[in-house]
């Protein structure tokens, strides 16, 4: 084969540039640490990552969701344990009430501290949370829920609910929307007592100022029903907060998942980048000596 | 006498070859070159009664070693590659545009959507309504950027596309000009090639087929006349004919290539016929990735914004009003979507519609043990409610019927499935006793209630792109794909092409390319030669000085 002396240039050239870029090309991934610099790398790579990337992100937001509900349930479920004591209370007291030896004015006194065990349970019905918003008052949060004063229940109005039945839910999961609310009727008045909690204490503390024990079964019955009613409540809040509990361990497998995957998918496998960085680099010198070597050979040197 | 006579053919021929062989040292790097071979052939012998007596030898001709198959193979794979070359140097700006992980539209629409669940998380917190803005507004310049870089690459793809023209007229001119010269400089010495001439103008030939893919025909005169397209005349005889960058009549944001009509007007040349070569390669990557990745990212934008609008109007907003536009889309156009048209229309936080519009209610006075769920709406046309809303269960007939400011029914009572009617949607279950009534009001107040900011957030993961088979996430992560896959396929032909060159011009090399270890041996050939012609002259001296020396 005729060799012209500019194809030894050119062939030089050529394969010396295509070393180069190669090498460039695995400096610059070792450089990032990523396999894939540009998408057509590897393409099909590079639109499943940015999917797994999605996908973990919402699984992030969904975390932060479950910590915001698992906060909302416990400071709701936290009112509600208070005013499970304040039933257990008021529970004690009616029966203390109901003593054949305590006078008029022993029954005034218990009647004093269930008014105040009555504001105290008012307080929690109309609880607001971190934002300001009332717990219990359904979809209108900034509406408070209960109002009325013993005396006025005494008068014979029942307290009126001014929030609604709506449910506050939060996306847990894609497929999970957790109620993080109960509405205040729910909670304080449909107790199976066709009378909210409010006004059966407050037919308990006029019987009670009167001195008259008559109510006194009654009573009990009905705050024992009021609090089971709450106990209801708070069960099914528990549940949900263990629900979110588990979904939160589910949710920390699955990131570690998602981590590996997008891993698998861009990251580089640096001992094999290492290992092709000395093979191109042998190559490239290889070729920058056998190029110096050839291309110093001429005919001309020879001639004198 | 005849020995000097022959002598001098013997030195006067060494002398050509000495002279060619300097010129293709000198020109052994020289672009386009074919080395030249002198071809020496005996001169017409002397008949005399002794027989033929050779009279010397002449120099028929210089010739180029030249071979036109090898030249056009070159031509062709030239073409291609540069093709590839301005292709890939193209869409590789958008290859790294989108591969950046944080500069992408994927984070922000993340973003966007993280800010939308936090917003649900609290819906009365005018803090994260903010959020959620500012994250709108950030989805929006991400568009925006992203599709302005891409409008970038099209005006400067408009840029090459005049100046590519520029040159191959240029070319066109010069192979015209050089027509004339060889036409002239082969007219004096008939049968006799111009060889450089030649040479120089086979290179702009291979330089006018780096800018585009064109073919010549050989005339009985010596010129070349050149091609492009499917036999659109760029150069006959020594006439050139101008090509023209012009804007497209049809989509004045392009640049255009047409060609002069005689009558003096311009006829457009469709992009089929320009192939090969760095314009072959601009006007591919426009029509076939540029256009194609511009339209796909509009179309999200686009997609986004009506799914999201329609969400959002469905809602009610802190005010308690009904939800209006969130993204302003009207200035898309929906055949040729571009996402820099999208714009944030809502301006103040409150105004995000995260309620829904209406809530439902137990009556207390019920005795069944049927409950109703919290309602949704596909419709506001009958919002706000005049009144209450009622539905009432009849046990005779197991139907519901509904009265108040909206008269519609009944529907046939079966749990859990939902009755729809004007616009509204609700779900009653259980065992209703009859004249149970469940109501529906307007959501006043609602400030607490996020369902419709959980539908919003649910739009991300929803599938209404492409024809309901894909997330906003998922069309993008196809646009990637897809340039990913063009970039990859055009590096990968780019490669093929460049190297089908460098075999092809190796081949050609093979034949026509200097070797200067071959120029120094018939450097060294002439030489003797003309140091032996020189010895014969020199003892033919010394034998006329013989017969001189007779008479003496």
């Amino acid at each position: 084969m005729r060799v012209s002396t500019s194809m030894i240039f050119d062939a030089g050239v050529s394969s010396m540039n295509k070393q180069s870029a190669d090498l460039l090309h695995i400096q610059q991934q070792i450089a990032s640490g990523r396999r894939i610099l540009r998408p057509s790398d590897d393409a099909v790579a590079a639109a499943r990552a940015l999917e797994v990337t999605q996908s973990s992100d919402i699984l992030t937001q969904f975390t932060t969701n479950q910590k915001s509900a698992m906060s909302a349930l416990g400071l709701a479920e936290g009112q509600l344990a208070s005013a499970t004591e304040i039933l257990q209370r008021v529970h004690e007291l009616t029966i203390q009430a109901g003593g054949p030896a305590l006078t008029a004015v022993n029954r005034q006194a218990i009647a004093v501290e269930l008014r105040a065990l009555y504001g105290n349970l008012m307080g929690i019905a109309n609880s607001a949370d971190g934002q300001g918003q009332f717990q219990f008052s359904g979809y209108q949060g900034s509406t408070k829920p209960f109002s009325g004063t013993v005396d006025a229940l005494i008068a014979g109005a029942e307290i009126t609910y001014a929030g609604d039945d709506g449910l506050r839910k939060i996306q847990v999961s894609a497929a999970r929307q957790i109620e993080i609310s109960d509405s205040g009727s729910d909670i304080f008045v449909r107790n199976g007592n066709g009378e909210s909690v409010f006004k059966s204490l407050a037919t308990l503390i006029a019987e009670l100022e009167a001195n008259d024990t008559s109510g006194l079964t009654t009573a009990i019955t009905k705050i024992t029903n009021a609090g089971d009613n709450i106990l209801r409540v708070r069960a099914a809040f528990g549940s949900r907060m263990n629900e979110l509990e588990s979904l939160g361990y589910l949710n920390q497998d699955l990131s570690v998942q998602y981590a590996q995957t997008l891993s698998d998918l861009q990251d580089l496998d640096y001992a094999k980048a290492i290992s092709d960085l000395t093979l191109k680099q042998n190559q490239l010198q290889a070729a920058q000596e056998s190029f110096s070597k050839i291309s110093q050979l001429s005919l001309f040197d020879y001639l004198r | 006498m005849s020995i000097f006579n022959v002598a001098i053919t013997g030195l006067n021929a060494a002398q050509v070859g000495i002279l060619t062989t300097n010129h293709n040292i000198a020109n052994a790097s020289t672009a386009g070159y074919n080395r030249q071979q002198i071809i020496q052939s005996t001169n017409t012998p002397m008949f005399t009664g002794a027989g033929f007596i050779g009279q010397g030898t002449n120099v028929e001709t210089i010739r180029r070693v030249y071979n036109q198959q090898l030249s056009e193979q070159v031509l062709a794979a030239s073409t291609g590659a540069s093709e590839m070359d301005s292709y890939l140097s193209q869409i590789g700006q958008i290859d790294n545009l989108l591969a950046d992980p944080n500069a992408g539209l994927s984070p922000a629409l993340s973003s966007f959507f993280a800010a939308v669940q936090e917003m649900a998380a609290y819906p009365a917190s005018l803090p994260a309504r903010q959020a959620l803005m500012s994250a709108g507004e950030a989805l929006v310049a991400r568009f925006q950027a992203i599709d302005q870089r891409m409008t970038e690459i099209r005006s400067g793809v408009n840029g090459m596309v005049t100046s590519e023209v520029t040159a191959i007229n240029s070319y066109a001119r010069q192979i015209a000009d050089i027509n004339q010269r060889i036409v002239l400089a082969q007219a004096t010495g008939p049968n006799q090639p111009a060889n450089d001439l030649l040479d120089q103008r086979d290179q702009l030939i291979a330089d006018l087929n780096t800018k585009i893919r064109a073919s010549t025909i050989l005339q009985s005169d010596g010129t070349y006349s050149v091609f492009i397209g499917n036999g659109q005349p760029l150069v006959v005889g020594t006439q050139p004919y101008a090509l023209q960058a012009i804007p497209d009549p049809v989509n004045p944001q392009h640049i255009i290539v047409a060609m002069q009509s005689p009558g003096g007007g311009t006829i457009t040349m469709p992009e089929s016929m320009l192939t090969g070569g760095s314009l072959g390669g601009l006007l591919k990557f426009r029509s076939e990735s540029l256009e194609v990745a511009q339209d796909a990212l509009g179309g999200i934008a686009l997609t986004l914004a009506q799914d999201f609008n329609a969400q959002h109007q469905l809602g009610q907003d802190l005010t308690g009003a009904l939800g209006g536009q969130f993204f302003d889309a009207s200035q898309i156009d929906p055949l040729n979507p571009r996402a820099a048209d999208l714009r944030l229309a809502i301006n103040d936080p409150r105004a995000i519609a995260a309620a829904v519009p209406i809530r439902t209610a137990v009556s207390n006075a019920n005795t069944g043990t049927a409950t109703i769920d919290a309602g949704s709406i596909s419709s506001t046309a009958s919002l706000p409610l005049a009144g209450t809303v009622t539905l009432t269960y009849d046990s005779g007939t197991n139907q519901f019927v509904v009265s108040g400011p909206i008269v519609a029914g009944p529907f046939a009572y079966t749990a859990g499935t939902p009755i729809s009617f004007a616009g509204m949607s609700v779900t009653i279950s259980g065992s209703p006793s009859n004249g149970d009534n469940f109501t529906i009001i307007n959501n006043t107040s609602g400030v607490a209630d996020n369902r419709n900011a959980l539908l919003l957030g649910s739009l991300q993961t929803a599938n209404t792109m492409a024809g309901g088979t894909a997330t906003y996430q998922s069309a993008y992560s196809t646009l990637v794909a897809q340039i990913g896959n063009k970039t990859r396929e055009v590096e990968i032909t780019g490669k093929a092409q460049q190297s089908l060159l460098e075999q092809a011009q190796s081949t050609r090399d093979q034949l026509s390319g200097v070797n200067l270890d071959e120029e120094a041996a018939n450097l060294l050939r002439y030489q003797q030669a003309y140091q032996a012609a020189a010895k014969v002259i020199a003892i033919a001296g010394t034998l006329f000085d013989e017969i001189l020396a007779l008479g003496r």
